[in-house]
């Protein structure tokens, strides 16, 4: 019995640190093809439009949503203490350091991790990357690079509209009820921000967008074969880049307290 | 191709518009700290600060026109507090101002208000110091009021001996209040009061009779004849006087006699 339970323990063991040691090495791969000649540009742009473009609405419509309803939510408790002119100050500070960034990058991996999996795990099972590899094309520097870099860089991008965005929000749930000019609106949200608060967000936003594409091309580049794995590419995408999302934030929140206060 | 092509430029007005958003918010945060404006550095010292921080906002008359940029603490009783004030209204700080230290609403944010001097001096310089008035110091308002509070004790104290007093009835308004005799020997008085006014009475009545006989005496007839007389005089000459009066007035006031 306990060896039977030493047994699994360890082959569980050697299984994580297998992982770990094949992310490892994908980060390699990844590191030495963004610098090799023959960067692929058009298929790095061609990334940029399905991640970036090709989410704004699904993005905008969040970011909006959550700046209207963090708004009302807000609005009668600060209301009771009689502090209601600190709801704008209140939502922006809210929404530009913390939740804006986590719901976008959440959003994204829900959209972009899974699709991302999902693509490379068939590519995976269908044998076109070994193809690709045997035509002596290089499939890390054609779909892994361009992915991942297309993450890295739209998704701070898709965040800065959803702030925005959630602010406006946060400017029409306020005008439900009474009626504030947007521009005091606005001077009050910015009058509450720092550079501490907007450029700490904005460089997270950056590691959200490689953990996204990372853990997307990764699970999908090592996609077992079968048809079922595609599917477990894509839901294993979307959870570990998820989990990766909350604890990149629990690092940043603590090196930005350390570095601004 | 073609497709290739319009994907492009929609990733690339996506970006322009999300990154120009960026470059917006940088600027309305940077403009409320001063930025990306021109400035200019007053210095204040203060004996206390009273939890002023450095990004506190700077008023004058009313208005923000800066931040608190630095605190540093200059000896064991004074600490120097720069100021980082927009250029645009150094013309209307002169010398003379004085920078204060007081509470933005209820949430207790401090600030530095600068008040214009009673003098009308030249407008100041990058890095002058500027006179200041230290912020009011609870703990000595405390201790004053402590004092406050120990006086109304003894008085209370002594209030609370005193009305014990007069429950007791002792004193004189004790015995006011409370003592049966006092009344009883008040309601005696008045009604010997009474009695003595009713025999005064009596008492003028006679006299005015005695009077009466003694006019018709003849030892003193003459002297009330006398006097009598003078009294008769007297009033014709006043009646004299008054018609002469009546003449001297204008018609007018003549004819409305005439009409009476």
């Amino acid at each position: 019995m306990l060896t039977v339970m030493a047994s699994a323990l360890t082959s569980a063991f050697n299984k994580y640190l297998e992982m770990v040691g094949e992310q490892v090495v994908f980060t390699g791969q990844f590191a030495r093809n963004i610098f090799r000649d023959g960067f692929e540009w058009g298929e790095f742009l061609r990334q940029c439009f399905i991640v970036g473009y090709r989410s704004i609405s699904l993005v905008a419509i969040t970011g909006f949503i959550i700046g209207f309803v963090l708004t009302l939510q807000t609005q009668p408790t600060l209301k009771d203490f009689g502090a209601e002119s600190y709801v704008p100050g209140m939502v922006s500070i809210s929404i530009v350091r913390e939740i804006g960034p986590v719901i976008i990058a959440l959003i994204c991996t829900g959209k972009v991790a899974s699709s991302i999996g999902a693509e490379l795990g068939s590519m995976k099972v269908t044998e076109q990357i070994a193809a690709m590899e045997v035509s002596s094309a290089n499939p890390v520097q054609y779909l892994v690079v361009t992915r991942v870099l297309a993450c890295t860089v739209m998704v701070p991008l898709l965040t800065i509209m959803a702030d925005a965005l959630a602010l406006l929000g946060g400017w029409v749930g306020v005008n439900i009820q009474d009626h504030v000019s947007i521009v005091l609106f606005f001077r009050k949200s910015f009058n509450a921000l720092h550079f501490s608060d907007l450029i700490p967000s904005v460089i997270k936003t950056f590691f959200f967008g490689y953990a996204i594409g990372f853990v997307g091309c990764y699970k999908g580049y090592h996609a077992s074969r079968g048809t079922e794995s595609v599917g477990r590419a894509a839901n294993s995408a979307v959870v570990s880049a998820s989990l990766w999302i909350i604890l990149i934030d629990a690092i940043a929140v603590q090196i930005t307290n350390l570095v601004y206060y | 191709m073609q497709q290739k092509r319009q994907q492009k430029i929609k990733v690339g007005i996506f970006a322009t518009v999300t990154l120009g958003l960026l470059l917006v918010g940088i600027f309305l945060i940077g403009r409320n700290r001063s930025l990306f404006q021109r400035t200019f550095v007053l210095y204040g010292t203060f004996k206390n600060v009273g939890g002023l921080q450095a990004g506190n906002n700077v008023r004058f008359v009313g208005i923000d026109v800066g931040t608190v940029e630095s605190i540093d603490i200059l000896s064991d009783t004074t600490a120097r507090v720069a100021l980082r004030i927009k250029e645009k209204v150094k013309p209307f700080i002169k010398r003379g101002a004085i920078a204060g230290i007081s509470t933005d609403g209820l949430m207790g944010d401090k600030l530095i208000t600068i008040s214009s001097g009673t003098e009308n001096g030249t407008p100041v310089k990058d890095k002058d110091t500027i006179r200041t008035v230290d912020p009011m110091n609870y703990d000595r308002v405390l201790d004053r009021l402590s004092g406050v509070a120990e006086n109304a004790e003894v008085i209370t104290e002594q209030l609370a001996g005193i009305a014990t007093q007069i429950n007791q009835g002792k004193g004189s308004i004790g015995r006011l209040l409370y003592s049966d005799s006092l009344a009883t020997s008040l309601e005696g008085t008045v009604t010997e009061a009474r009695t003595t006014v009713k025999s005064i009475r009596k008492g003028s009545e006679g006299f005015s009779e005695n009077m009466e006989a003694l006019k018709h005496n003849f030892l003193l007839r003459g002297y009330y004849k006398k006097k009598e007389k003078a009294a008769k005089k007297e009033a014709e000459e006043q009646k004299k006087a008054a018609e002469r009066g009546k003449k001297a007035g204008k018609d007018s006031s003549s004819l409305k006699v005439q009409k009476e």
